[in-house]
């Protein structure tokens, strides 16, 4: 009987389709569709405040001097974050806590390669 | 619930301990844990022993030793369980335990590490760590060798069982001595992918530490990072809403699912039915979409916040998982009854590494393997936390330890759970925002907390203290392998060779959990070492 129950199972899987995905299918599209993305800073809304590099959990994000700028006659260094995307998590932490909603997560599927930028 | 502030210690004086120990055992039977923390400015080490009885009371005994004499009595006469825990505080901390059956082993930390490091030790800094590990990875491999008279050295073989085996998922190494084909000792040997979580937690801050312990498992990642959260928010006094309770309830069972869905397909496996292991982990796809589907990571799910949850589940999402469940469970016991109606595999798995619950509760036992034998030890119902106190469920138990029970219980502990999604998606309330206000933790004011959850593979325990900083001042991780690795070695003792991975997995072991710490066989009243070469001239001469 047993056998019997097992013989029909042997014989579905044999006429259906694989339960597997072919690669060029996961290529066109997005990493899946519920993918958090990876993070992308939109430059002009970030005043450099650091929450994101503070929070990040796998410290992923590099404060980097970009520019001066002059506030009271006094000149200080802009900052904004970089993010090294082969220490990152993809976890949507930075852009849940930036105030400013400088940081999107983008989903297109690009190829990352070191030193990349997006 | 699920967590307690520790408020009640119990005070002892470390010459007293197992007086006061065994005391406590015959109303509290069960050992959870030995923590030590170090308190830099009062130059001492505290030691807190952690009593369960089965029904929802802890009892925390606690004692302090003067960090330029660090010695104090074991309490493994009176509770076998604590040779374990007293070891792995043994070798972070420098304790010594008079009378701990591992006393002078090296069981956790490399064969290589100096004898003066001690890696939890506050003062101790994480870069000088780096540096001793990276100069120790040369040595050569020490092997546990079992000097014991019970056997002739003529009749016996030891046997390496690892770290590196096509049985075992994860690098462990199992020491085996044989007696023709009959296993009569075994020597875990553990430790290879110890990564020092409990200290790179210490150097971070409480919100980064949750991602941190949430990567302790790949398999049950998401109870870690709850239990973590359990113990926090009582630190911090924050409440999260009833839907992310909701919410969370519902990952955490599809995570016990999964797990469990994965271990029976291993089942098959390693009793070299692959067609079983195939199909099943067919169907545990489905889950996995699910897990996707609710928090946007099938493994690890970076899903939980202190006060609540990451992001907000719409409805159509929730009517998803109430239907795929469905279908999930029409699949799986028809699945289920197939495989457990080929006798080949019931016979193999049935009377094979048996155990009782006496045994099972002396040697720390938790999780489904405590369960088979009878005893309800679930923690969701102990001392519930999430919404398992409006949840109706049962506690799946069985008839008496060996393989086939464990099964047995983890194949209905998957229905149960498909149980409670259900009622959790009928029950969560709708119109409520899950998200809390702020995600950062910032500052902790001082406390210590310890939480228990039930993991998929049995209770896990947390202690967290806080000493008003933006890091935690300790982290204390015993997850329930831990727990189990005792029992696991000992029933091993009788069976032969070909039933040596049947045993082991049947207490679904996760080393990487585990591997925060050691643990060594329990016989080991004449354990000595024995180099590679020394082993090698050795056998050349037995040739
Ligand atoms: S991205 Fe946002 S959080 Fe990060 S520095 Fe800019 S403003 Fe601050
Ligand atoms: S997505 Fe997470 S890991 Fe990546 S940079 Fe942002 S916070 Fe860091």
């Amino acid at each position: 009987m047993a056998q019997l129950t097992m013989l029909k199972e042997v014989v579905k899987s044999l006429f259906s389709k694989p339960s597997t995905e072919p690669l060029a299918e996961v290529e066109k599209g997005v990493f899946s569709p519920y993918s958090r993305g990876y993070p992308v800073l939109i430059p002009e809304k970030c005043t450099g405040c650091s929450l994101c590099a503070m929070n990040c959990p796998s410290n992923a994000i590099t404060m980097k001097i970009v520019g001066e700028k002059n506030v009271g006659g006094r000149t200080l260094p802009v900052r904004r974050p970089e993010f090294n995307y082969f220490k990152c998590i993809y976890c949507g932490l930075c852009a849940q806590v930036c105030q400013f909603n400088a940081i999107e997560m983008r989903r297109e599927l690009v190829i990352l390669r070191p030193g990349s930028k997006c | 619930m699920g967590r307690s502030r520790i408020e009640d210690k119990a005070y002892t004086e470390p010459h007293s301990i197992v007086e006061v120990a065994s005391k406590t055992l015959s109303s509290y039977p069960h050992l959870i844990s030995v923590t030590a923390v170090h308190d830099e400015k009062e130059k001492s080490i505290e030691l807190i022993y952690t009593f369960s009885d089965f029904r929802g009371a802890l009892k925390n005994i606690s004692t302090r030793i003067p960090e330029d004499k660090k010695t104090l009595p074991s309490i493994a006469s009176v509770a076998p369980a604590a040779s374990i825990y007293e070891q792995e505080v043994s070798e972070l901390f420098g304790v010594t335990f008079d009378g701990n059956p591992f006393t002078g082993k090296r069981v956790l930390l490399p064969d290589c590490f100096p004898n003066n490091a001690h890696p939890l030790l506050r003062n101790v800094k994480q870069e000088d760590l780096e540096k001793v590990v990276a100069g120790c990875m040369l040595g050569e491999p020490q092997i546990y060798v079992t000097g014991s008279s019970r056997y002739s050295a003529e009749s016996v073989i030891l046997l390496p069982f690892g770290p590196y085996h096509p049985a075992l998922k994860e690098p462990e190494r199992f020491i085996l001595v044989l007696e023709g084909e009959t296993i009569v000792d075994v020597i875990p040997k553990i430790g290879h992918v110890h990564r020092g979580i409990e200290k790179i937690a210490e150097g971070r801050t409480f919100l980064q530490d949750l991602f941190l312990v949430e990567r302790i498992c790949g398999i049950c990642s998401f109870i870690h990072s709850w239990i973590f959260t359990l113990a926090v928010e009582e630190l911090l006094n924050v409440k999260p809403s009833k839907k992310a309770e909701y919410l969370r309830t519902v990952i955490a069972e599809l995570e016990r699912i999964h797990s469990h869905v994965l271990w029976i397909g291993l089942l098959g496996y390693w009793t070299g039915f692959e067609s079983m292991f195939m199909w099943i982990w067919r169907l545990r796809e489905k889950i996995m979409s699910l897990l996707d589907l609710l928090t946007g990571n099938r493994v690890h799910k970076s899903f939980i916040a202190f006060g609540g949850v990451r992001k907000d589940v719409s409805d159509e999402k929730l009517n998803t998982v109430a239907k795929t469940i469905a279908e999930f469970e029409k699949d799986y016991k028809k699945l289920i009854d197939e495989i457990m109606s080929y006798e080949p595999l019931v016979e193999r798995i049935k009377g094979i590494g048996m155990y009782n619950a006496e045994h099972a509760i002396r040697l720390g036992a938790v999780g489904p393997i405590i369960r088979a034998t009878g005893v309800p030890y679930d923690m969701r119902k102990v001392e519930p936390y999430g919404v398992y106190d409006e949840i109706d469920f049962n506690v799946v138990t069985g008839k008496g330890g060996d393989v086939f029970n464990v099964t047995m219980v983890r194949i209905k502990e998957v229905l149960e759970s498909i149980n409670i999604i259900r009622q959790c998606i009928e029950k969560m309330p709708r119109n409520e925002n899950p998200v809390p206000k702020t995600l950062v933790s910032g500052v902790v004011k001082e406390g210590e907390v310890v939480a228990r959850t039930e993991a998929p593979r049995g209770e896990l325990f947390y202690y967290v203290k806080a000493a008003n900083s933006r890091n935690p001042h300790r982290v204390k991780i015993r997850t329930p392998t831990l727990a189990n690795i005792l029992l696991a070695a000992d029933i091993l003792k009788g069976y032969t060779l070909s039933d040596v991975p049947v045993i082991i997995t049947s207490i679904d072991p996760c080393f990487s959990c585990m591997d925060r710490v050691l643990v060594v066989d329990k016989n080991r009243n004449n354990v000595f070492f024995v180099d590679f070469n020394k082993l090698r001239k050795e056998s050349r001469r037995a040739r």
